[in-house]
């Protein structure tokens, strides 16, 4: 029995150069209105509060709630990156499960420019500063290419596949008004890209932009009638093997296990899908995490689902498209998949959209993503 | 402001604290610093208060041999920093130590890395930093 439901998803525009008169607290401000304002509810009436921002400092989230006058008896700060929106989700529901907020804002965004990013790369955490930058190893990039290579060898797959989820992400791209690349892009043209660090090349890496994303759950006794995206489960992961694996498998692996145990989803049920897509392989890691696709049957699926379009897997473009905003990464999807259950996705609508499930990964410790997470979302009205 | 290399872009420099003050120390000296656990033997890398393992804080710090192998490796082109476009290509690499642990690191001559290849410790970067070199046969 579902105790919670979101029944609002918001996302700003996403700009990959924004203006001087742009801000963090700004783009945040605008996704929770916009997202309180679609729930039919009052600000007043909103009384929890939960946000994930890099570049919120020196400010936390009671700044914010300060700023916009929420006033709340609930209120977190994540710090999660990409598995943020899932952690959030978590908390959110067990706080109205245990009574201790009815109607709960999340919001997950950045001002991301050039300073803020490249401030990001150097000084993500400890081990970067001091073990990855001076290498010198800046940025995720190199550390994902050497993972693309150690899948492409164990999973049999070839470079070709990565570009085919690439090319499919940019063709939902086109069905999706928010996203900042919609033009189609071919096979030719993500292999005549500049490489990055190999095998990885232009299109494998997320296009970085401003933004902000947020939902609004409340008690799903409050919304009765109301089209919305009832929350199955919440299941995390974290520091699953600390960084001694090859970072193939991760913490969606676990996540999933607990996620299909505790809702009795299988993946097969699953007919809409937002992966968390730094990377085209860390979409591979994760549709095999998640079990929707065995290991050895990877390439196939690629070719004959995915490329297709036939399964509805990143329908908004994925970050890939339609870029990623800072730590709105994990709520990117979140947002995408709670559209497509409340059937709000226009071109882009998947005909079956009964079941949802979103993935969070992120939090790159010293080699690869430590955190992972799974939500199962079913649309009711 | 140019910094000491020239570039219009200042690099990162090396940030240390407490912990990792004699480990860089030694990295700069051509010196690669590992720890052991004195009550169940795990080597580690990199300097933790403690051991990862059996949470032992019985753990001394020793020169490792600088040898292993590569595991893997990429070559970059478009480095996530500004400050290091005039240094690519370069290679960096997981390598794994005859002691055990993996550590990501420089490796040279650049382009020209193949995975299992055997490295040994080199001189450091100009910014006191471990690199590593491939050892060819004969
Ligand atoms: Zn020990």
């Amino acid at each position: 029995m579902a105790a919670a439901s979101i029944i609002a998803a918001s996302e700003t525009s996403y700009t990959r150069h924004p203006s001087p008169s742009e801000t963090t607290h700004r783009v945040l401000a605008r996704a929770v209105r916009d997202a309180i304002t679609q729930s039919g509810l009052d600000h007043r009436q909103i009384d929890g509060f939960g946000v994930c921002s890099f570049t919120l400092e020196p400010d936390h989230a009671i700044d914010l709630a300060w700023r916009m006058g929420l006033k709340v008896r609930w209120l977190m700060q994540d710090t999660n990156g990409g598995a943020s929106a899932g952690n959030l989700l978590q908390h959110a529901v067990h706080a109205i499960e245990a009574g201790a907020a009815s109607a709960i804002v999340l919001v997950a965004g950045d001002r991301m420019d050039a300073a803020a990013f490249e401030k990001l790369v150097t000084r993500y955490n400890r081990a970067t500063e001091e073990h990855l930058s001076p290498l010198p190893l800046t940025g995720p990039n190199a550390l994902f290419a050497m993972l693309t290579t150690r899948q492409m060898e164990e999973r049999g797959l070839e470079p070709a596949d990565y570009g085919r989820i690439a090319v499919a992400q940019r063709s939902w791209a086109g069905l999706n008004p928010g996203a900042v690349y919609r033009q189609p892009l071919s096979l030719e043209e993500y292999f005549a890209a500049p490489m990055v660090a190999d095998p990885l090349r232009r299109y494998d890496c997320v296009p970085s932009v401003t933004g902000a994303n947020a939902v609004v759950v409340v008690a799903d006794d409050r919304a009765t009638g109301m089209p919305r995206a009832r929350v199955l489960g919440v299941t995390s992961s974290f520091n699953r093997d600390d960084q001694g694996g090859n970072g193939l498998v991760t913490g969606v692996a676990e996540s999933a296990d607990a996620a299909w145990q505790s809702t009795g989803v299988a993946p097969s049920d699953i007919d809409v899908l937002s992966v968390y897509d730094d990377y085209p392989a860390m979409v591979v890691a994760q549709l095999n995490d998640l079990g929707v696709v065995h290991a050895s049957d990877t390439s196939r699926f690629i070719r004959e689902r995915v490329a297709t379009r036939d399964y509805a897997l990143n329908t908004s473009g994925g970050q890939l498209s339609a870029g990623q905003a800072g730590s709105a990464g994990g709520m990117h999807g979140l947002v995408e998949v709670v559209r497509q259950l409340r059937r709000e996705a226009g071109d882009r609508q998947a005909a079956k959209a009964r079941i949802g499930a979103v993935t969070g990964y992120g939090m790159v410790l010293y080699r690869y993503g430590s955190c992972g997470n799974v939500t199962v979302l079913e649309a009711a009205a | 402001m140019p910094d000491a290399s020239g570039s219009s872009v200042p690099r990162p420099g090396l940030v240390t604290t407490p912990l990792t003050q004699a480990y860089w120390q030694a990295a700069s000296e051509g010196r690669l610093l590992l720890q052991r656990c004195l009550d169940c033997g795990q080597a580690q890398h990199y300097p933790r208060s403690l051991c990862a393992k059996c949470w032992s804080r019985q753990v001394e710090s020793f020169d490792g041999s600088g040898r292993g192998r590569i595991v893997t490796f990429t070559d970059i082109t478009m480095p996530g920093h500004p400050a290091w476009l005039e240094e690519a290509p370069y290679t960096i690499a997981i390598i794994e130590l005859e002691e055990g642990p993996r550590l990501l690191a420089r490796v040279d001559p650049p382009t020209a890395v193949t995975v299992g290849d055997l490295v040994r410790l080199a001189n450091p970067d100009r910014d006191g930093i471990h690199r590593f070199e491939v050892i060819r046969e004969g």
